[in-house]
């Protein structure tokens, strides 16, 4: 059956995560926020085993200690890097003297030390962050794994800094080049996940949505963003098997306007609802053709520590779900 | 499947923890652990205490048990009652659905870690920074302290206006040049600013730049009580805590700046801490500055009495807190040592020239 449809469901309830979350800022409130790495553990546990596939859920084997020492030694490595910047600062003001302060040379030089910190910085997170995930996942009892390094993003993500030099035009390059890295290097036990778009692909789409977007007021968006993610899942594969998303441009404004509305009316009480209303838009609308050839997938399971995953947590920027991407 | 009791199978599925297949077994608990039997009839034998539960928490999970550390072998029983006769069997085991927490040895480190990183930066930030502060002082180049005070008396004084009457200026200055000589210092110095408005305040900046508010000046009774203020300054300067504070302020801002993520906070905590906006002298530098200044007025034959009597008149007079005192140590503790300090003196013999201070010091308005 080379051409058999799967489906990926959504079992999750709004209501359950609601009481899950209710209970979660209890407890975080009581132990004055030391819970929370438990709090976000539990809360992936639920969201992971919410989405099955061939009748089978995923598994989070993270846990909320883990997650507790990695968002110290995040912590730390941010400390560290400020005490070095701030060192830095110092020792530069004092060799320069007080016109280099005046005429801000300082600033040229501490400035673009700073932001290359802060892109080491962001690329340990980002990377740190999908690894640490990738490696608490399993389905059927293999674990996912994420194999890039910081260093492999780095380069990435300055060519994302560089992309307003260029009107914008090279937006789909680097976006596709971002979404390869992040693709290809997930695996499924010893196989990786294959990915065969180009940014010539989403060339097309991204001039009529530079076009289209100011004209419509900013609706449009919702139609690029629905294609650009069809295009990326259109693109990837593992084995024999290819993923096709069918989210389109109506669907994604009504889920982000029903999104909003809740969110407005609860005062963002709804926040667990929108979760699963999100998971559930995006699984609902993912399908997997071919037999995935799971007889030769191996575990090979890497390690990964919590550390990039703390980096993130305390630069506060989270992409909870790296399963819908 | 209304009484879960009387069940003793289950169908699931059982995995190897190698590979992606699936292998159905039948489940059944016996004494000491579960059993799973293959199509093939053989059956495996799982002990309770081998076993996590890692999935049946929530409502829409299957019931999936894990055995081993590296790689688990797992079963996954889709009927959610076989969690309750579990529970039955072995309610030690599974009284409760979480894995057995214990604090491991790891952790134990990680907390002491903790602990002992937060007190080194505790104490560095006491001791450490203020020491180093203090080192450093003695080493910034007097040109860049004397650039840095000028900017920031510009800035400070930029909104208020500045007092420039000369018969003013030139008793203050006269004042200064008498006290700084007396105790070895050069006149040359020192620059002082009088900020036209009601504040009762002075400080001291980087570099000999000292700004009097006409609030101060108008409330002093006699030239002494200017001159033990004019003093205290002077001995800030001379004894270079402004210069302290600021390399103290700076990292510290730096640092808070980063903490909170503000990136472009760090730019503006630079600027700030360089413009001085707020210099906090600790109350150390406050008494060393007392002393010395007692020392001084001694040696210039004025009355050091006069800066207490000045403080302590201040603080009954005033209702609120004024802002000459708000970083300062207790006026009632600095009294008292102030008083310690000083020797009698004449009054009278120390400021022959400046006979009208009465009309002087109102000179401003």
């Amino acid at each position: 059956m080379p051409n058999a449809v799967h489906r990926i469901g959504c079992r999750g309830r709004g209501s359950d995560l609601f009481l899950l979350s209710i209970g979660n800022l209890l407890r975080t409130i009581l132990t004055l926020g030391i819970y929370e790495p438990w709090a976000r553990t539990r809360v992936r546990r639920y969201l992971w085993s919410a989405v099955e596939f061939a009748g089978e859920p995923l598994v989070y084997h993270g846990t909320g200690k883990e997650l507790f020492i990695g968002r110290i030694k995040g912590t730390l490595l941010i400390w560290g890097f400020f005490l070095l910047a701030a060192a830095v600062a110092a020792g530069v003001a004092l060799a320069l003297g007080p016109a280099a302060v005046e005429s801000g040379v300082i600033d040229l030089i501490l400035w673009p030390l700073l932001a290359a910190g802060f892109a080491v910085l962001f690329s340990v997170a980002i990377v740190g962050a999908r690894r640490y995930r990738m490696s608490r996942t399993s389905w059927r009892g293999i674990r996912f794994s994420f194999r890039g390094s910081w260093r492999q993003y780095l380069p990435i993500l300055l060519s994302r800094a560089l992309v307003p030099f260029t009107l914008g035009l090279a937006y789909p390059f680097v976006y596709i080049r971002e979404r390869r890295f992040l693709i290809t290097r997930t695996h499924f036990g010893n196989r990786p996940f294959a990915f065969d778009g180009d940014g010539r692909g989403l060339f097309g789409p991204w001039l009529k949505a530079l076009i289209l977007t100011p004209l419509t007021l900013g609706l449009y968006w919702f139609w690029f963003a629905a294609e650009r993610h069809r295009y990326v899942w259109g693109h990837t594969r593992f084995g024999a098997a290819r993923f096709v998303s069918t989210v389109n441009g109506g669907g994604l404004l009504g889920l982000w306007l029903g999104n909003l509305l809740l969110l407005i009316v609860t005062l963002g009480v709804a926040w667990p609802f929108v979760t699963i209303r999100n998971l559930e838009f995006m699984t609902g609308h993912l399908i997997v053709v071919g037999a995935p050839d799971l007889d030769a997938v191996v575990q090979d399971a890497q390690k990964a520590s919590a550390a990039g995953e703390g980096v993130a947590a305390a630069l506060d920027f989270d992409m909870e779900l790296g399963l819908a991407m | 499947m209304d009484e879960p009791s009387q069940k003793t199978r289950w169908p699931g599925w059982y995995y190897d923890g190698r590979t992606a297949r699936r292998e159905p077994v039948t489940v059944m608990i016996g004494p000491g652990g579960i059993g799973l039997m293959g199509e093939d009839g053989r059956v495996r034998f799982w002990p309770f205490e081998e076993l996590r539960v890692t999935q049946g928490a929530f409502a829409h999970e299957p019931v999936r048990l894990e055995r081993g550390d590296e790689a688990p072998e797992a079963v996954v029983v889709d009927d959610r009652t076989f969690l309750s006769a579990l529970r039955a069997a072995a309610p030690r085991h599974f009284g409760h659905f979480r894995q057995p927490r214990q604090l491991g040895r790891q952790a134990r480190l990680a907390i002491a870690g903790t602990v002992a990183i937060l007190g080194a930066a505790l104490a560095g930030y006491l001791w450490g920074v203020p020491a180093l502060a203090a080192h450093l002082a003695d080493r910034v180049p007097l040109a860049w302290e004397e650039r840095i005070g000028e900017q920031a008396a510009a800035e400070l004084t930029a909104g208020l206006g500045r007092c420039e009457h000369p018969a003013l200026q030139r008793a203050i200055e006269q004042m200064a040049a008498a006290l700084a000589r007396a105790s070895g210092l050069s006149p040359d110095a020192f620059r002082f600013h009088v900020a036209d408005d009601s504040l009762v305040n002075a400080f001291a900046l980087p570099g000999g730049t000292i700004i009097l508010f006409r609030g101060l000046i108008e409330r002093a009774e006699t030239p002494d009580e200017l001159a033990g203020v004019l003093a205290h300054e002077m001995q800030h300067v001379a004894l270079r805590h402004s210069t302290q504070a600021l390399l103290r302020e700076l990292p510290v801002r730096i640092l808070i700046a980063g903490l909170t993520g503000d990136a472009p906070a760090l730019g503006q905590a630079l600027h700030a801490a360089v413009t001085l906006r707020s210099l906090h002298f600790s109350r150390e530098a406050e008494r060393e500055a007392d002393r010395a200044a007692a020392a001084m007025l001694a040696a210039a034959g004025a009355d050091p009495g006069a800066l207490a009597a000045f403080l302590a008149r201040l603080e009954r007079q005033d209702t609120g807190v004024p802002a000459y005192f708000s970083t300062h140590p207790p006026t009632r503790e600095r009294v008292t040592a102030l008083a310690t300090l000083a020797p009698a003196a004449d009054p009278a013999a120390a400021w022959p020239s400046i006979a009208d201070w009465k009309t002087i010091r109102h000179s401003c308005r």
